[in-house]
Protein backbone atom coordinates (compact mmCIF):
# COMPACT_ATOMS: atom_id res chain seq x y z
CA UNK A 1 0.00 0.00 0.00
CA UNK A 2 1.33 3.42 -0.88
CA UNK A 3 1.46 5.86 2.05
CA UNK A 4 -1.35 8.27 2.79
CA UNK A 5 -0.49 11.83 3.80
CA UNK A 6 -2.99 14.14 5.47
CA UNK A 7 -2.39 17.82 6.02
CA UNK A 8 -4.93 19.15 8.49
CA UNK A 9 -5.50 22.69 9.65
CA UNK A 10 -5.08 23.12 13.39
CA UNK A 11 -8.79 22.90 14.18
CA UNK A 12 -10.06 20.52 16.88
CA UNK A 13 -12.88 19.46 14.53
CA UNK A 14 -10.30 18.02 12.14
CA UNK A 15 -8.94 15.54 14.65
CA UNK A 16 -11.95 13.32 14.08
CA UNK A 17 -11.17 13.22 10.34
CA UNK A 18 -7.69 11.90 11.06
CA UNK A 19 -9.13 9.27 13.41
CA UNK A 20 -11.59 8.10 10.78
CA UNK A 21 -8.87 7.74 8.15
CA UNK A 22 -6.65 5.82 10.56
CA UNK A 23 -9.49 3.48 11.52
CA UNK A 24 -10.33 2.84 7.86
CA UNK A 25 -6.70 2.03 7.11
CA UNK A 26 -6.34 -0.29 10.12
CA UNK A 27 -9.50 -2.18 9.18
CA UNK A 28 -8.38 -2.47 5.56
CA UNK A 29 -5.15 -4.06 6.79
CA UNK A 30 -7.14 -6.68 8.68
CA UNK A 31 -6.54 -5.62 12.26
CA UNK A 32 -8.97 -6.88 14.90
CA UNK A 33 -11.32 -4.36 16.45
CA UNK A 34 -9.45 -4.02 19.78
CA UNK A 35 -6.35 -3.00 17.79
CA UNK A 36 -8.44 -0.68 15.64
CA UNK A 37 -9.65 0.94 18.87
CA UNK A 38 -6.02 1.43 19.94
CA UNK A 39 -5.15 3.01 16.58
CA UNK A 40 -8.17 5.33 16.86
CA UNK A 41 -7.17 6.42 20.37
CA UNK A 42 -3.47 6.86 19.56
CA UNK A 43 -4.10 8.95 16.44
CA UNK A 44 -6.74 10.99 18.26
CA UNK A 45 -4.35 11.70 21.12
CA UNK A 46 -1.42 12.53 18.86
CA UNK A 47 -3.45 14.81 16.60
CA UNK A 48 -5.22 16.45 19.53
CA UNK A 49 -1.87 17.20 21.15
CA UNK A 50 -0.51 18.63 17.89
CA UNK A 51 -3.58 20.78 17.23
CA UNK A 52 -3.58 22.19 20.76
CA UNK A 53 0.15 22.84 20.46
CA UNK A 54 -0.44 24.82 17.26
CA UNK A 55 -3.33 26.77 18.75
CA UNK A 56 -1.38 27.49 21.92
CA UNK A 57 1.68 28.64 19.99
CA UNK A 58 -0.18 30.53 17.27
CA UNK A 59 1.26 28.25 14.59
CA UNK A 60 -0.57 28.62 11.27
CA UNK A 61 1.02 25.64 9.51
CA UNK A 62 -0.95 22.41 9.23
CA UNK A 63 -0.46 19.25 11.26
CA UNK A 64 0.83 16.43 9.05
CA UNK A 65 -0.35 12.85 9.47
CA UNK A 66 1.35 10.08 7.48
CA UNK A 67 -0.07 6.57 7.41
CA UNK A 68 1.48 3.49 5.86
CA UNK A 69 0.72 -0.21 6.01
CA UNK A 70 3.21 -2.81 4.83
CA UNK A 71 4.65 -6.21 5.74
CA UNK A 72 6.20 -4.68 8.84
CA UNK A 73 2.88 -3.51 10.16
CA UNK A 74 1.08 -0.22 10.43
CA UNK A 75 3.09 2.98 10.79
CA UNK A 76 1.46 6.32 11.57
CA UNK A 77 3.27 9.54 12.34
CA UNK A 78 1.86 12.88 13.46
CA UNK A 79 4.07 15.94 13.09
CA UNK A 80 3.46 19.40 14.44
CA UNK A 81 5.22 22.54 13.25
CA UNK A 82 5.81 24.11 16.63
CA UNK A 83 9.47 25.16 16.65
CA UNK A 84 10.29 23.74 20.05
CA UNK A 85 13.90 23.58 21.13
CA UNK A 86 15.32 20.31 22.33
CA UNK A 87 14.82 21.16 25.98
CA UNK A 88 11.10 21.86 25.70
CA UNK A 89 8.94 19.07 27.09
CA UNK A 90 6.47 17.47 24.70
CA UNK A 91 3.61 18.41 26.99
CA UNK A 92 3.61 21.64 28.89
CA UNK A 93 1.74 21.18 32.13
CA UNK A 94 -0.67 23.97 32.85
CA UNK A 95 -3.00 24.77 35.68
CA UNK A 96 -6.75 25.09 35.52
CA UNK A 97 -7.49 28.74 34.86
CA UNK A 98 -11.21 28.21 35.34
CA UNK A 99 -11.87 29.62 31.90
CA UNK A 100 -14.35 27.33 30.11
CA UNK A 101 -12.54 27.98 26.84
CA UNK A 102 -9.24 26.87 28.29
CA UNK A 103 -9.64 23.21 27.48
CA UNK A 104 -5.97 22.48 26.97
CA UNK A 105 -5.10 23.52 30.48
CA UNK A 106 -7.57 21.13 32.04
CA UNK A 107 -7.25 18.31 29.56
CA UNK A 108 -3.56 17.92 30.03
CA UNK A 109 -3.48 18.86 33.66
CA UNK A 110 -3.16 15.31 34.82
CA UNK A 111 -3.37 13.25 31.67
CA UNK A 112 -0.39 13.15 29.35
CA UNK A 113 -1.55 12.56 25.79
CA UNK A 114 1.83 11.15 24.79
CA UNK A 115 1.69 8.65 27.64
CA UNK A 116 -1.69 7.47 26.37
CA UNK A 117 -0.25 7.01 22.86
CA UNK A 118 2.61 5.03 24.34
CA UNK A 119 0.09 2.89 26.17
CA UNK A 120 -1.81 1.79 23.08
CA UNK A 121 0.80 1.72 20.29
CA UNK A 122 3.13 -1.27 19.95
CA UNK A 123 6.02 1.13 19.54
CA UNK A 124 6.34 4.90 19.92
CA UNK A 125 9.18 7.21 18.98
CA UNK A 126 9.05 10.89 19.92
CA UNK A 127 11.39 12.96 17.77
CA UNK A 128 11.86 16.60 18.60
CA UNK A 129 13.59 18.85 16.13
CA UNK A 130 13.95 22.54 15.41
CA UNK A 131 10.94 22.45 13.08
CA UNK A 132 8.57 20.51 15.29
CA UNK A 133 7.81 17.25 17.04
CA UNK A 134 6.91 13.92 15.46
CA UNK A 135 5.10 11.13 17.24
CA UNK A 136 5.86 7.99 15.24
CA UNK A 137 3.63 5.05 16.14
CA UNK A 138 3.82 1.49 14.92
CA UNK A 139 1.72 -1.63 15.27
CA UNK A 140 2.92 -5.14 14.50
CA UNK A 141 1.58 -6.84 11.38
CA UNK A 142 -1.63 -8.80 11.81
CA UNK A 143 0.12 -12.14 11.26
CA UNK A 144 2.43 -11.68 14.22
CA UNK A 145 -0.20 -10.60 16.69
CA UNK A 146 -0.70 -13.02 19.58
CA UNK A 147 -3.81 -15.22 19.50
CA UNK B 1 -20.99 11.27 15.64
CA UNK B 2 -21.24 14.41 17.72
CA UNK B 3 -21.70 14.65 21.45
CA UNK B 4 -25.08 14.60 23.17
CA UNK B 5 -25.70 15.33 26.82
CA UNK B 6 -28.82 14.59 28.83
CA UNK B 7 -29.04 15.51 32.51
CA UNK B 8 -31.73 14.27 34.88
CA UNK B 9 -32.19 14.31 38.63
CA UNK B 10 -32.31 11.12 40.65
CA UNK B 11 -32.85 12.14 44.25
CA UNK B 12 -29.93 14.27 45.37
CA UNK B 13 -27.90 13.03 42.42
CA UNK B 14 -27.62 14.53 38.96
CA UNK B 15 -27.19 11.88 36.29
CA UNK B 16 -25.55 13.04 33.06
CA UNK B 17 -25.98 10.62 30.18
CA UNK B 18 -23.34 11.21 27.55
CA UNK B 19 -23.44 9.78 24.03
CA UNK B 20 -21.15 10.11 21.03
CA UNK B 21 -17.51 11.13 21.02
CA UNK B 22 -15.70 13.06 23.74
CA UNK B 23 -12.56 14.52 22.21
CA UNK B 24 -10.61 17.73 21.82
CA UNK B 25 -13.49 19.18 19.78
CA UNK B 26 -16.49 18.19 21.89
CA UNK B 27 -15.02 18.09 25.41
CA UNK B 28 -15.61 21.84 26.00
CA UNK B 29 -19.38 21.19 25.88
CA UNK B 30 -19.11 18.54 28.56
CA UNK B 31 -16.97 20.86 30.61
CA UNK B 32 -19.49 23.69 30.33
CA UNK B 33 -22.29 21.33 31.36
CA UNK B 34 -20.39 20.24 34.46
CA UNK B 35 -19.48 23.82 35.35
CA UNK B 36 -23.16 24.83 34.99
CA UNK B 37 -24.37 21.99 37.21
CA UNK B 38 -21.88 22.82 39.95
CA UNK B 39 -22.84 26.50 39.70
CA UNK B 40 -26.47 25.46 40.24
CA UNK B 41 -25.51 23.68 43.42
CA UNK B 42 -25.58 20.15 42.03
CA UNK B 43 -22.57 18.52 43.63
CA UNK B 44 -23.48 14.82 43.52
CA UNK B 45 -22.82 13.82 39.93
CA UNK B 46 -23.03 10.51 38.12
CA UNK B 47 -21.74 10.52 34.56
CA UNK B 48 -23.04 7.66 32.44
CA UNK B 49 -20.70 7.02 29.48
CA UNK B 50 -22.25 3.74 28.35
CA UNK B 51 -23.20 5.29 25.00
CA UNK B 52 -19.89 7.05 24.47
CA UNK B 53 -18.06 5.73 21.41
CA UNK B 54 -14.77 7.52 21.91
CA UNK B 55 -13.03 9.16 24.86
CA UNK B 56 -9.59 10.77 24.84
CA UNK B 57 -7.35 12.47 27.37
CA UNK B 58 -9.03 15.84 26.94
CA UNK B 59 -12.31 14.19 27.91
CA UNK B 60 -10.64 12.54 30.88
CA UNK B 61 -9.22 15.92 31.83
CA UNK B 62 -12.70 17.41 31.86
CA UNK B 63 -13.90 14.60 34.12
CA UNK B 64 -10.95 15.20 36.45
CA UNK B 65 -11.76 18.92 36.45
CA UNK B 66 -15.38 18.12 37.31
CA UNK B 67 -14.25 15.89 40.15
CA UNK B 68 -12.07 18.68 41.53
CA UNK B 69 -14.99 21.10 41.41
CA UNK B 70 -17.51 18.87 43.19
CA UNK B 71 -15.00 17.76 45.80
CA UNK B 72 -14.43 21.40 46.73
CA UNK B 73 -18.13 21.34 47.71
CA UNK B 74 -17.84 17.96 49.46
CA UNK B 75 -19.56 16.40 46.47
CA UNK B 76 -18.86 13.35 44.36
CA UNK B 77 -18.46 12.43 40.70
CA UNK B 78 -18.84 8.79 39.73
CA UNK B 79 -18.62 7.15 36.33
CA UNK B 80 -20.92 4.49 34.88
CA UNK B 81 -19.01 2.43 32.35
CA UNK B 82 -18.77 -1.22 31.34
CA UNK B 83 -17.12 -0.77 27.93
CA UNK B 84 -13.68 -2.33 27.80
CA UNK B 85 -12.33 0.18 25.31
CA UNK B 86 -13.20 3.08 27.59
CA UNK B 87 -12.14 1.31 30.76
CA UNK B 88 -8.76 0.72 29.12
CA UNK B 89 -7.98 4.44 28.94
CA UNK B 90 -9.02 4.89 32.58
CA UNK B 91 -6.58 2.09 33.43
CA UNK B 92 -3.72 3.43 31.26
CA UNK B 93 -3.95 6.81 32.93
CA UNK B 94 -4.34 5.44 36.45
CA UNK B 95 -7.73 7.09 36.83
CA UNK B 96 -9.42 3.89 37.95
CA UNK B 97 -7.97 4.82 41.34
CA UNK B 98 -9.39 8.33 41.19
CA UNK B 99 -12.98 7.76 40.06
CA UNK B 100 -15.61 5.43 41.37
CA UNK B 101 -16.52 3.38 38.27
CA UNK B 102 -19.76 1.43 38.38
CA UNK B 103 -21.74 -0.89 36.10
CA UNK B 104 -25.04 0.93 36.57
CA UNK B 105 -26.40 4.30 37.71
CA UNK B 106 -28.20 2.62 40.60
CA UNK B 107 -24.95 1.02 41.77
CA UNK B 108 -23.21 4.41 41.67
CA UNK B 109 -26.00 6.11 43.62
CA UNK B 110 -26.31 3.35 46.22
CA UNK B 111 -22.55 3.43 46.88
CA UNK B 112 -23.01 6.66 48.85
Amino acid sequence: MRPVRLSIAADPANVRVARLVAVALARSRGYAEPVVDDVRLAVGEACGRAVLTHLDGGVDAPVVVELAGDDEGLAISVTDADPADGDTPVITLQGDSGDPADLAAEGIYLVDAVAVVGGVADHLDVRQGPDGTTLAMRWAPVESLPD
Amino acid sequence: MDLSLNARSQGEFEVIEVAGEIDVYTAPRLREALVDLVAKGRHQLVIDVERVEFLDSTGLGVLVGGLKRVRSHNGSLDIVCTQDRLLKIFRITGLTKVFGIFDTVDAAVSSH
